[in-house]
């Protein structure tokens, strides 16, 4: 009897603890040994964004800097892509809305595009959707920094002939913390990922100050 | 008593067979066009032209299944706005899905009155350009 009880606070416990969803922080990360007290520790060093530099839309340059204890969302996409960068960028769009108003919040777009893509074709393309470069980037850069970018938030992005309109990548959205550390990643083409997404989003702002 | 179950049962019956048809028209539009039209044919900002009700398609019902099927490019003007990015043609389509498409735009988003036949389609197809 006193272990069905105990079963049952058990169960309504990890039913409690799984609301309040934690976003681990994601990568592979290092450890270090360090000897406090004659004991041996281990410190985790956690993954996180190198730095970078790019050019947005307005040719502001966009660099670690800017996005230094910001929280930030990220993904990959081209101007002229046909399948799911439409989807993608409706999606953003919410996001861009719900927190316009928001100072410790950025939107960076990576264009992989680096033929087409200029500065002045991204200027029109933000034009078109109607988005200001004070909150969201769309982001201009060289063909090895755009692809090294990628491989640092771990998604795909490639040149790729068979691909509808030539290149290849992820529709995911990467959700970053003020410490440039991976925090989660959100299907960009779906509505229902975008909400989780917009929920994480201010349970990492309500958790910094 | 078994009567009126049956009496209950059959127009459920009916009903689930005509909107069988109807949902192929749907679900290919889902499929093939919502990503970029949006689910509600709203368009996407001045990137997308909208189909819901918009004079473009009302317009040129003459030529939609050509559009779908070879796609579009060049400036098109809708509802007031200009818009220009080349919408690639979806080929794979068949005569009977863009028909079942069309008839979803004509439910849906008041395309026109009447219904599309698959003969016109068809005919359209063989005249595209
Ligand atoms: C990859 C994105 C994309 C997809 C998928 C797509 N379209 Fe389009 N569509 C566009 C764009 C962009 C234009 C504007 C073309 C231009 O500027 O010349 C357009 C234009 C049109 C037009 C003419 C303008 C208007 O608004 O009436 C019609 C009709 C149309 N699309 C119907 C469809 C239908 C039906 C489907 C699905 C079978 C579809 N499209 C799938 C992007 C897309």
């Amino acid at each position: 009897m006193r272990l069905i009880a105990a079963a049952f606070v058990a169960i309504f416990l990890s039913a409690c603890t799984s609301e309040t969803k934690e976003l681990p922080i994601l990568g592979r990360h290092d450890f270090t040994k360090r000897m406090v007290d004659g004991q041996e520790v281990m410190d985790t060093l956690y993954y996180s964004i190198p730095d970078f530099e790019f050019y947005d839309q307005d040719s502001n340059r966009v660099n670690e800097n800017l996005v230094d204890g910001k929280i930030y969302v990220t993904d990959f996409f081209f101007t002229s892509c046909p399948s799911i960068c439409p989807q993608m960028k409706r999606n953003m769009l919410t996001v861009y809305e719900e927190f316009l108003q928001e100072d410790r919040f950025q939107l960076l777009s990576h264009s992989i595009d680096f033929i087409k893509d200029s500065v002045p074709v991204l200027k029109k393309y933000a034009g078109k959707i109607g988005i200001s470069s004070s909150k969201w980037h769309l982001l201009a850069g060289e063909k090895d920094e755009i692809y090294d970018m990628a491989e640092a938030y771990m998604v795909a992005a490639s040149e790729d002939p068979k691909a509808p309109g030539g290149f290849a990548h992820s529709g995911a959205f990467i959700l970053v913390d003020g410490e440039g550390h991976i925090r989660a990643y959100y299907d960009g083409t779906t509505k229902e990922d975008t909400e989780l997404l917009i929920k994480d989003i201010y349970t990492l702002l309500n958790a910094t100050p | 008593m078994r009567l009126h179950r049956l009496l209950v049962v059959f127009p459920i019956f009916l009903i689930s067979c005509f909107t069988v048809e109807d949902n192929s028209g749907k679900s290919s539009y889902l499929t093939h066009c919502a990503s970029c039209h949006g689910e509600s044919g709203k368009g996407f900002q001045e990137l997308i032209p909208p189909l819901n009700q918009a004079d473009y398609a009302q317009e040129n019902t003459d030529r939609l299944a050509c559009i779908i099927k070879y796609g579009i490019e060049g400036e098109v003007e809708v509802e007031g706005v200009v818009y220009d990015q080349p919408m690639a043609g979806i080929l794979d389509l068949s005569p009977e899905e863009i028909t079942n498409i069309l008839n979803f735009l004509v439910t849906d988003f008041k395309l026109r009155d009447k219904k599309f036949q698959l003969t016109e389609v068809r005919t359209q197809l063989s005249r595209c350009q």
